[in-house]
């Protein structure tokens, strides 16, 4: 009786084995790159060259426009960094107000743009411009501000402040921190 | 002690017949609907041999119980037909005695299962999942066929309109994705529509990328008046998906340390299915033995179709209490145990009942 | 006599087997199927949904399964009457080897036919409503992307369909309508009803994009104009393996007609027709294992042989079958010839054995 049992317990032995066998030896694929997590970590998902973003908000209206050589997505941090943004601001009469800046980051989703490295806020047909070194603009309620050093320049006056908030739609700008005017006599008005 | 060698050698071997004839039906039947999955080009051939021997353990880890459960029950049945219990009886051996004697066997399997569903099933699902992410970033565009909308998988999609005549750029590319941001529920949607495109693999990172140009790209959700629209020269596309860390990290895949830390339901219900496993073994035992008195007449496959309905009925029970205890009906530490307990009860009813009317 | 007494005897031993086998597998794969899918539990598409789902495919799964649990279930009623040797009782009253097996033949080919009968009428409805139900469930929320999606191109436009229903209505209907390479509108429609010669959209919203702005519009009903069919559709939707033998056929006398290549719905179209030769042979096969001196090995052992030696020849002969048509065999033949072999190697043992 124990010859057969042997002989069973070899085929089904077999069987499982040639299984797993037949399936382990199948075409290895080509002799695979190890992959260093880290790069593919920040590897961002998608790179555009001289790309235009248009934003369209809840009432259909574009909110925002911006025109930048170089945009890169990265997915994983739902982060979206762009190189030399050239933005377009659009308020609730459809003006357009101009901002650019060395380098900025886009929230599509929140619609939030933040500017860095002398970015320049220039308001439309009233003459005025506000450089800083960073400036954050909320398209949602069309809010702009900064919280470091800030120059208004209203030819012919200029004007530095700590801080400074601007509402895009009824052109408020508000300065605080230390302001200082610096006004030019009445005479060498253009 | 010769009978007690002998009973556990029959048990071992019919479960390793049936263990081996339902893997073969099972692993068959899932290789041929992965073969022709591979042959429409959805998976490459290559990765299907890893494939199945990682889905390998998931198998044993419900196979085997039943393979023990059934191996029982056929070679208890064989020996009620020769009437080798009566001989045994005869001599003076108890359904508790017996009982005993299975246990050897019931222990090695509970074992080999737990080993199964402890650490090597986890082990398996995160291999598969990441050779699948992994194959899904090696996708070469080039080998779909021009005019034919193919899925990446992750909810992206492509349709080349035609090859260039070296087959090295594509013409009228079109690219569907549907991302979830992570923490919004909502899924966006955005189409992509380019002149013309080729690829390329960055060898550090091993990722294939797919790079359009003069295209546009748009993410609007049919209805809603907020979009957005990208205009671009050149659009670099990585292949693989951004969020592949967090299908990484779901339950399924931790290991079972992990599993115990975490004491959220979803992870406690995780961690009682993966200990109930071996557990159901020894219980299934009990409930073998008293099920596999058969008379001759009967052959003894009769006592199959019962044993069956009992056994799908037992791991429904459990899958339905792990949902329980996941979705936080029931509490964790209540969990599943009450399930196992039901039939230890319902096992030891059937030895109390054989045990008194003696094992005619 | 066709149905003699003995042959009742044998029908019934072999169908209870085959009974047994195909619920065996049946409840295994389930449960497997059931862990598998309990990832894709979401929002209101519960477990029980999940479970409700595998219900409706059990038709499908028990099509798939068939012939393996033939093949098992006709093999254990052989051993078994093997093993409390009322075979050679039957043998020594005379019966010959050929009508005993003859005798395991009849309920085979019975339960064939009956499963052919399933693989018609039944499994490819179930199916179709079976995906339309799950579409439908998680239409609520469309959190999970949808997976089994078809895509169309006509004219400028790019249409993405959910699934399609046994009444021609379509659900989950994408339009991306474009001017040149700029996207011009999307169109979401929760179903598209065939009214004869035109479709007719449901619950349309619509977003048209300008240079400037963009607009949003809903709906109720919108008159859909296309040239596409609901035949087109119905083959764009479904799995193809599911379909049934008289669909195979017509599609691929259709593919014949546009003069493209209908090798594959051939090939199931045939894999299904010739079922009941290739299980015979497959049972032959088997059963030449059982038969044989029973002295030296007990009949256990013999069914494990005979089993596992059936399903290999069976899963050579799926594996075959795809790959021949590959080196241009037509597909009759990459189905027909693999069986032809397997009964001849089967007749072969069985008078060897016999």
């Amino acid at each position: 009786m124990s010859k057969p049992i042997r002989k069973r317990v070899w085929i089904t032995g077999l069987v499982v084995a040639l299984g797993a066998l037949l399936v382990w030896i199948d075409p290895r694929g080509p002799e695979s790159v190890p992959i260093d997590p880290e790069a593919q970590a920040d590897e961002p998902g998608h790179v555009l060259e001289n790309a235009e973003v248009t934003l369209f908000g809840e009432n259909g209206r574009i909110s925002q426009s911006l025109a930048t050589p170089r945009l890169i997505h990265t997915p994983q941090q739902n982060h979206t960094w762009v190189e030399s943004p050239d933005a377009l601001l659009y308020d609730s009469e459809q003006r357009q107000w101009l901002a650019s800046a060395d380098v900025g980051t886009l929230d599509t989703a929140r619609q939030a743009l933040t500017l860095t490295g002398n970015a320049h806020l220039i308001a439309p047909d009233e003459g005025w411009q506000l450089d800083s070194e960073e400036l954050h603009y909320d398209g949602i309620n069309a809010h702009a501000w900064s919280d470091v050093p800030v120059l208004l320049q209203q030819p012919p006056q200029t004007m530095n402040a700590e801080r400074m908030d601007v509402w895009l739609d009824d052109s408020r700008v508000e300065l605080s921190g230390r302001v200082r005017g610096h006004h030019p006599a009445e005479t060498n008005r253009p | 002690m010769i009978l007690f060698r002998y009973l556990t050698r029959e048990v071992l071997l019919t479960m390793a017949a049936v263990a081996g004839i339902l893997l073969l039906v099972i692993m068959g039947s899932r290789f041929i609907r992965y073969f022709s999955d591979a042959a429409e080009g959805d998976i490459p051939v290559t990765i299907l041999g890893s494939l199945m021997v990682f889905h390998l353990p998931g198998f044993m880890e419900l196979i085997l119980p039943l393979a023990f459960f059934l191996g029982i029950l056929l070679a208890y049945g064989q020996l009620y037909m020769n009437s080798e219990i009566t001989v045994m009886v005869a001599c003076g051996m108890s359904p508790v005695r017996l009982l005993r004697v299975t246990l050897l066997p019931a222990a090695i399997v509970a074992v080999l299962v737990g080993l199964c569903s402890l650490w090597l099933t986890p082990a398996g699902a995160l291999q598969t999942a990441a050779t699948l992410e992994e194959q899904r970033s090696r996708l070469d565009v080039s080998v779909i066929a021009p005019g034919r909308f193919q899925d990446f998988g992750g909810g992206r999609t492509a349709y080349i309109g035609s090859f260039t005549s070296d087959g090295t750029e594509m013409r009228d590319v079109l690219v569907h994705e549907q991302a979830q941001a992570a923490g919004d529920e909502h899924v966006h949607s955005y189409i992509t529509r380019a002149a013309s495109g080729y690829q390329e693999t960055r060898l550090d990172t091993g990722s294939r990328f797919l790079i359009l140009e003069n295209g546009e790209r748009y993410g609007v959700t049919p209805g809603m008046q907020a979009a957005e629209r990208l205009t671009f020269e050149r659009y670099t596309m990585r292949m693989n998906l951004s969020q592949d860390r967090r299908e990484l990290d779901s339950l399924e895949f931790a290991t079972t340390p992990e599993l115990w830390q975490d004491d959220s339901p979803r992870a406690q219900a995780q961690w009682q299915w993966r200990a109930g496993l071996p557990l159901m073994v020894f219980v299934l035992a009990l409930l073998a033995q008293p099920l596999s008195r058969v008379n001759p007449r009967q052959g003894r496959f009769a006592k199959l179709l019962p044993a069956v309905f009992l056994y799908v009925a037992y791991l429904s029970l459990l899958l339905a209490a792990v949902d329980a205890v996941g979705s936080g009906a029931l509490a964790v530490a209540v969990g599943v145990w009450p399930v196992h307990l039901l039939f230890l009860g319902l096992g030891m009813l059937l030895l109390w009942r054989s045990q008194r009317r003696g094992m005619r | 006599m066709l149905f003699d007494r003995l042959d009742r005897y044998i029908a019934r031993n072999v169908l209870g087997a085959i009974i047994v086998v195909q619920c065996v597998l049946l409840g295994l794969d389930i449960t497997i199927a059931y862990i598998g899918d309990l990832r894709d539990v979401q929002g209101d598409y519960t477990a029980l949904d999940v479970l409700l789902y595998l219900g409706m495919r059990t038709p499908w799964r028990f099509y798939q399964y068939a012939p393996v649990a033939v093949l098992i279930g006709a093999l254990i009623g052989l051993g078994s009457m093997a093993s409390s040797n009322e075979l050679t009782v039957m043998r020594a009253a005379g019966r010959s080897l050929a009508r005993i097996v003859w005798g395991v033949m009849k309920p085979v080919l019975l339960v064939v036919v009956v499963v052919l009968l399933v693989a018609e009428y039944v499994s490819p409805r179930s199916e179709q409503f079976a995906e339309v139900w799950r579409v439908e469930q998680r239409q609520g929320e469309n959190a999970q992307p949808i997976s089994r999606s078809g895509w169309q191109f006509e004219g400028d436009s790019v249409y993405r369909f959910g699934a399609i229903r046994a009444d021609h209505v379509v659900l989950d209907v994408t339009r991306y309508r474009f001017d040149e390479r700029r996207l011009v509108e999307a169109t979401h429609a929760a179903r598209a009803h065939w009214e004869g010669d035109a479709w007719r959209l449901e619950n349309v919203t619509t977003t048209r994009i300008f240079d400037d702005h963009t607009e949003a519009a809903f709906t109720d009903e919108e008159v859909w104009p296309t040239a596409i069919t609901p035949e087109q559709l119905e083959r764009l939707l479904r799995p193809i393996e599911s379909q049934s033998p008289s669909e195979l056929w017509a599609y691929a006398q259709y593919l014949r007609e546009q003069g493209l290549q209908a090798d594959q719905p051939l090939l199931y179209f045939w894999q299904k027709v010739l079922m009941p030769l290739t299980m015979a042979s497959l049972v032959l096969i088997a059963a030449s294992f059982v038969f044989g001196p029973l002295r030296t090995v007990a009949a256990g052992t013999r069914v494990f042989y005979g089993v596992v030696t059936g399903l290999s020849f069976k899963y050579v002969q799926d594996l075959l079958a795809p790959a021949s048509t590959l080196f241009g065999f037509s597909p009759v033949w990459a189905v027909l010839v693999p069986t032809l072999v397997c009964a001849a190697v089967g007749i072969h043992f069985l008078r060897r054995n016999g």
